[in-house]
């Protein structure tokens, strides 16, 4: 059989498999919005610590983190691993979504921010913003995708294929049964992704004599790889912080992951996200990294990073079916972060802009079928982003940097969940005028290209952001009884359960 | 007395200055795995404990 001919047989034995455990969930399906978009707040600690594992960790891990890893070297792990640091926010801000939600009915984070701050109008922009930065995010898993299928059937499967079949996989098991689709088959591929890359990564090790072998010959032929900022100059402190701040709150910023904070049914299940899913992410980047470097010995002299993935799984000395299983854990990991994002946006769709802003007082059934009917349609907007990048080269056009441009614009929401979770003063006004103004500048310099002093967008958009979110809610009305009220609740119920 | 919350906020601010400091501050230069790279992985395994030690405490 050909390349192309064993990658489609695995890709189909995958998509088999996904659509019966999707089916499975759906005989668990209840009524209404938060049934269908929260599983109804009551997720399991194990099924949701996988599924924000491979919500969060997806073709942009051993695709787009080993490409840059394989150009930038060890920067590329200071950046990824400074995103898990970040999480440490979690500590602060989990527990306080979690219980505002419950309290309140929240669906989205939006939501949340529209009844703090009582306006319609912080959830509306919010939602916005979110509908605009998450295609290209959700594109560059397609184009990850796209590029694996293409690499691994040596050119058989185009990549307008891969990102095809992607698109409606992904829009299959976001409909099939909302969040209970998409964690159950999120908890499936997480355990192939985590099991593949760790047997893989065993095989490269040994390809290259062993890890001691690997660490010596990686120090003698690459070192410069190994230094802050690398040989050529790439990890500058302004590149560092460009791509990283966005990452750093992304559990804040990014709507399908912060939408994850609602799902757990318990305390410890929280607990259990939490810690489950550090440890997935410690071992999963450290993996993506070092698989990146590796390439780089193994594979040298690519012209696109991207494709050092897909190249080293097409190598002879790397089993055919452990390809395929790697190929298959990297595509599921793909298509659970794309049909997360496509579930939320259609959350944030149906209640912050349909009945937040056209319809106010719309039924349920109405929002959810709203909800329901505008995935597809997010879904082919996805589709031709990425369909469009991927005739384009250069760094810009690579996934991690695509990722992180789209997190810069996600960023600008960040300073108004502070402001509901710790600033009485905060106001709508103040929210609104932060990421407006935030995310017009993200957007001009990211059109442009310009980085003035030499910073990139994201970090002029979140200091422009802050000073006005401070500014202006200094100056305008705050909903002073909404926020006693809201900080009230949250005071009395993190200090009996020992919160921070 | 200064609560937890406060001290909690105050070590993440340390852990954030430390994960740039370090590199680009002291260690960047060095062309070995000891350098930057093992740097950040004994950040990240203290940043993970650190949160451990928060959250376990969490009760219903």
């Amino acid at each position: 059989m050909s390349g192309a001919g064993w990658a489609w047989l695995a890709v189909g034995l995958y998509i088999v498999l996904g659509f019966a455990i999707a089916f499975a969930a759906r005989r668990h399906v209840g009524v209404g919005m938060s049934e269908f978009f929260l599983a109804d707040r009551r997720v399991g600690g194990f099924i949701s610590a996988l599924t924000y594992s491979a919500t969060t960790y997806s073709a942009f891990m051993l695709v787009g983190l080993a490409g840059l890893s394989y150009t930038g070297g060890v920067g590329a792990l200071g950046f990824e691993l400074t995103y898990l640091g970040g999480l440490f926010l979690a500590v602060f801000f989990l527990p306080r979504f979690w219980y505002a939600g419950r309290r309140y009915g929240y669906i989205t984070p939006m939501d949340l921010l529209t009844d703090r701050y009582q306006s319609r109008a912080v959830g509306a922009v919010a939602a916005v913003l979110s509908l605009v930065f998450l295609v290209p995010y959700a594109a560059a898993q397609l184009l990850g995708i796209g590029l694996l299928l293409n690499g691994l059937s040596e050119g058989g499967i185009p990549v307008l294929a891969g990102i095809l079949v992607a698109t409606l996989l992904a829009i299959a098991w976001s409909r099939i049964a909302g969040l209970r689709s998409v964690a159950w088959t999120d908890a499936f591929q997480a355990l192939i992704m985590i099991l593949s890359a760790s047997v893989l990564f065993v095989v490269i090790m040994a390809e290259l004599g062993g890890f001691g072998a690997f660490l010596a010959r990686f120090e003698t032929e690459q070192a410069g790889l190994l230094t802050i900022p690398t040989g050529s100059g790439m990890w500058s402190i302004h590149m560092f912080l460009g791509l990283t701040l966005p990452w750093f709150f992304f559990c804040l910023s990014n709507p399908q992951v912060s939408q994850r904070f609602f799902i757990p049914k318990s305390v410890k299940a929280m607990k259990q996200m939490l810690g489950g899913f550090l440890v997935f992410g410690f071992i999963y980047t450290l993996i993506a990294v070092l698989w990146g470097l590796g390439a780089r010995l193994l594979v040298p002299g690519l012209s696109n990073a991207d494709m050092a993935t897909p190249t080293l799984l097409a190598m002879p000395f790397i089993p055919k079916a452990l390809a395929l299983l790697a190929m298959v854990g990297i595509m599921a990991a793909a298509v659970s972060t794309i049909d997360s994002i496509l579930l939320t946006l259609s959350s944030v769709w149906a209640r912050d802009i349909y009945r937040g802003v056209f319809k106010v007082g719309a039924s349920e059934e109405r929002e959810l079928r709203m909800g329901q009917w505008v995935i597809p349609v997010m879904a082919v907007v996805a589709l031709l982003f990425a369909w469009q990048v991927s005739n384009k080269s250069g760094l810009d056009f690579m996934i991690a940097p695509l990722s992180s441009a789209a997190s810069a614009g996600l960023l600008m929401v960040v300073p108004s969940i502070f402001g509901a979770f710790y600033w009485r003063r905060a106001t709508a006004a103040g929210s609104v005028a932060s990421i407006v103004s935030g995310a017009a500048l993200v957007l001009v310099l990211q059109v442009t290209g310009a980085k003035p002093l030499g910073w990139w967008p994201g970090v002029w958009g979140f200091v422009l952001c802050i000073v006005v979110f401070v500014v202006v809610s200094l100056v305008t009305r705050a909903p002073l009884d909404k926020a006693d009220e809201f900080l009230r609740y949250l005071k009395e119920r993190l200090s009996s359960g020992r919160f921070v | 007395m200064v609560s937890k919350s406060r001290i909690a906020w105050a070590w993440l601010v340390f852990l954030v200055a430390v994960d740039l400091g370090v590199p680009w501050g002291v260690i960047g230069a060095t062309p070995r795995f000891a350098g930057p790279f093992l740097f950040w992985v004994v950040w990240t395994a203290v940043a993970i404990a650190s949160m451990f030690v928060l959250f376990l405490r969490w009760r219903e």
